[in-house]
């Protein structure tokens, strides 16, 4: 496996913006709006934009290469030149990425526009590129003002220019670095309910990237290692099928994609958890999230059972199972398993 | 007289290079594990035996009716390292990880503790633990025969007390006689009491209420201050601190500012990148307790979670700062 980014080196060192409309139809007119000129901005700003893209990266991030199906890509192509060159030309390789944004995205009816950066940023002294696409937000600015009679007010204005917030959670952001000479990125994308939208549009129409590490093979290996990690290094039988039972629910999902270190916050006891990520990262699993295909597992178990120590034996469907029945203990510390369902037949 | 000192100085001299290059390994060896260990300022040295000391020890033997049938293979120490350590504690707990460095010697490893053996319960005297080590990875041209290595250890009083002795009994020019040996030797009853009491002392300072947190947070401010910095909010560090020393942790807090400072050097640079923007960046750079932040989201990233949320700290400072190291933390349920 080639090296990985690491986002927290990231420092902004300039960024230029561009204003991108999405067209809503044949009859709309709406231009880009290129500006000319890198603005000198304060170190803080710089900070701010380095700070929000790093917690996007590292939270959503998933590694890309370049998707050379696609042919030859252009913004991979500009965007190499532009890490290899000396002096790096930011307007210009801004205007054409943004040029480049303007035609691979579609009409939404959704969406007005969107403010569109390029960042020129180091990677622990190395050169890098980086891109984000914001979305515009409203918000409200306050000011402490004072009345001609005198007495204080506080005057609040809504503002619809806003773009970035410390809360805003729809962006995309892509970080792009040559290691060992090749085109790598972290891209991330907060609106990844939908999952096509990352794919066709804003990853490998206008990126014209893909995955790093084979959705099929991730998988695989996420699989692989959960139920090992079951197999070998938990020992207490309740744990065994609580994550057992959440392994093979999590597979037998349509959810389109797996974040390992939510899903082992959210299935694993506490004092398991670090262990077992520290597997997926001994395994290469990047434990932000990777796009989920269950192909390379064959039929994947989607029923379970659990057997008590008295021989009981219950049964069904993975995601049932994970919904419906609970391993537990009751109020004097007898241990219990609570189905909760609709008996319909015996004998 | 049966020993050709000529011979054995010639023969030594063969293999000195080699023994010298042992010393410096074993040496380094050492300091490894007291370091990793986090022992309180080992002092470990290492020398070879000089030509002279050899030939002295071989004709004693003979004039002694003891003699060595080969000195370069009989003779124990002619690589000898020794740490001094600050705390009886430390002593044993390196006796046990030396005992345990199978992988790093031949078995059985010969083992001298001088109360066991010497001492027992009715003498005074220097107590030292000396092992008797041959390592498995030789120089070469050292015959593994000739490659046995003595490792002493002893704590500060008892290398204070052996440096005196040994210059004025052990090797003195003339004869010391009875009187002036007993004046010297009574002074191993000082020793006890003194390397006791200091080991009385540090347990019950490392049972007392914030102890631990103050340990971490020195090692803290001592690694936060090999950057650029400014003043920060010490009251803060301390809440932090005490919320993520918990458990176990408290414990080995010795071991987590060994971690500590493990870590600032492994992540030097990327610190110093980081901390270089404390004059505008997030305000938490400037605060000490972001090195055990960061540490703990590269290691225990979950735990850390988790003792942040049960110790009411905000959130949000957390999400900050795993974003600024560039680390994965899913939001707390």
């Amino acid at each position: 496996m080639a090296k990985s980014i690491d986002v927290g080196q990231v420092e902004v060192l300039r960024l230029i913006g561009h204003r991108v409309p999405r067209k809503r139809g044949k009859d709309d007119t709406r231009r880009l709006a290129l500006t000319e000129v890198v603005p000198d901005l304060p170190d803080k700003t710089l900070e701010f934009f380095g700070l929000r893209m790093k917690k996007s990266l590292s939270a959503k991030g998933q590694e890309v290469e370049v998707d050379e199906r696609l042919g030859d890509p252009p913004l991979p192509k500009l965007l190499t030149e532009f890490v290899r060159e000396t002096p790096r030309d930011l307007v210009a390789t801004s205007k054409a990425a943004a040029e480049e944004l303007y035609r691979s995205q579609g009409g939404s009816r959704y969406e007005d526009e969107s403010l569109f950066l390029t960042l020129d940023v180091s990677l622990g002294g190395r050169p890098a590129v980086a891109v984000m696409k914001l979305e515009k937000e409203s918000g409200v600015e306050w000011n402490e003002e004072t009345t001609p009679q005198g007495e204080a007010v506080l005057m609040v204005e809504v503002n619809p220019r806003l773009f970035l917030t410390d809360n805003t959670r729809v962006f995309k952001a892509a970080l792009f670095a040559l290691l060992d000479g090749k085109f790598v990125g972290v891209v991330s994308d907060d609106q990844q309910g939908d999952p096509t939208d990352v794919a066709d549009y804003f990853m490998r129409r206008f990126l014209g990237c893909r995955p790093r590490r084979s959705p099929a093979v991730t998988t695989q290996s996420f699989y692989r290692t959960v139920a090992r990690f079951v197999d070998k290094e938990l020992t207490d039988p309740e744990e065994k099928a609580r994550v057992d039972t959440a392994l093979k629910s999590e597979v037998n999902s349509n959810r389109p994609r797996i974040s390992p270190a939510e899903w082992v916050g959210e299935h694993v006891p506490e004092e398991h958890q670090d262990r077992l990520l520290e597997r997926f990262r001994e395994a290469e699993i990047p434990t932000t999230t990777f796009t989920k295909d269950v192909s390379r597992l064959g039929n994947a178990p989607s029923r379970t059972k659990w057997t008590t120590a008295s021989g009981i034996t219950i049964a069904g469907n993975v995601n049932d199972m994970a919904e419906r029945v609970r391993p537990g203990e009751d109020e004097d510390g007898t241990p219990i398993i609570i189905v909760r369902d609709t008996l319909t037949s015996a004998g | 007289m049966t020993t050709d000192l000529q011979e054995l100085r010639d023969r030594y001299a063969e293999i000195r290079a080699p023994l010298d290059e042992l010393c410096l390994q074993l040496t380094e060896w050492l300091y490894d594990v007291t370091r990793r260990a986090s022992i309180l300022d080992p002092r470990v040295e290492g020398r070879v035996k000089e030509p002279h000391s050899l030939l002295s020890k071989a004709l004693r033997k003979e004039l002694e009716g003891d003699p060595w049938e080969d000195p370069l293979v009989d003779a124990s120490d002619k690589v000898g390292i020794r740490a001094d350590l600050v705390y009886t504690a430390d002593r044993d707990r390196l006796t046990a990880l030396i005992l345990g460095a199978d992988d790093m010697f031949e078995t059985p490893i010969g083992v001298d503790d001088k109360l066991k053996t010497t001492l027992g319960v009715d003498r005074l005297g220097y107590h030292g633990v000396h092992f008797d080590v041959v390592p498995r990875d030789l120089p070469g041209r050292l015959p593994r025969e000739m490659a046995r290595c003595e490792i002493q250890l002893r704590t500060n009083a008892q290398a204070a007390w052996s440096m005196a002795t040994h210059d004025l009994i052990y090797k003195a020019p003339v004869e010391p006689g009875d009187l002036l040996r007993r004046r010297v030797n009574r002074l191993t009853a000082l020793l006890e009491c003194f390397d006791e009491d200091v080991h009385r002392t540090r347990t019950a300072m490392m049972g007392r209420e914030g102890y631990p947190e103050a340990i971490v947070l020195g090692a803290l401010e001592a690694a936060r201050m090999r950057f650029p910095a400014v003043v920060y909010d010490r009251e803060l560090a301390r809440d932090v601190v005490s919320v993520l020393i918990a458990g176990d942790d408290a414990d080995r807090a010795h071991e987590i500012a060994r971690e500590l400072a493990d870590f600032t050097e492994a992540r030097h640079d990327k610190l110093e990148r980081l901390f270089s923007k404390v004059s505008y960046g997030h305000f938490m750079l400037a605060q000490p307790e972001t090195v055990l932040i960061f540490m703990m989201l590269e290691s225990r990233p979950m735990q850390l979670r988790t003792r942040w949320v049960a110790g009411d700290l905000p959130y949000r400072l957390l999400d900050d700062l795993a974003g600024e190291w560039g680390a994965t933390l899913p939001a707390p349920l």
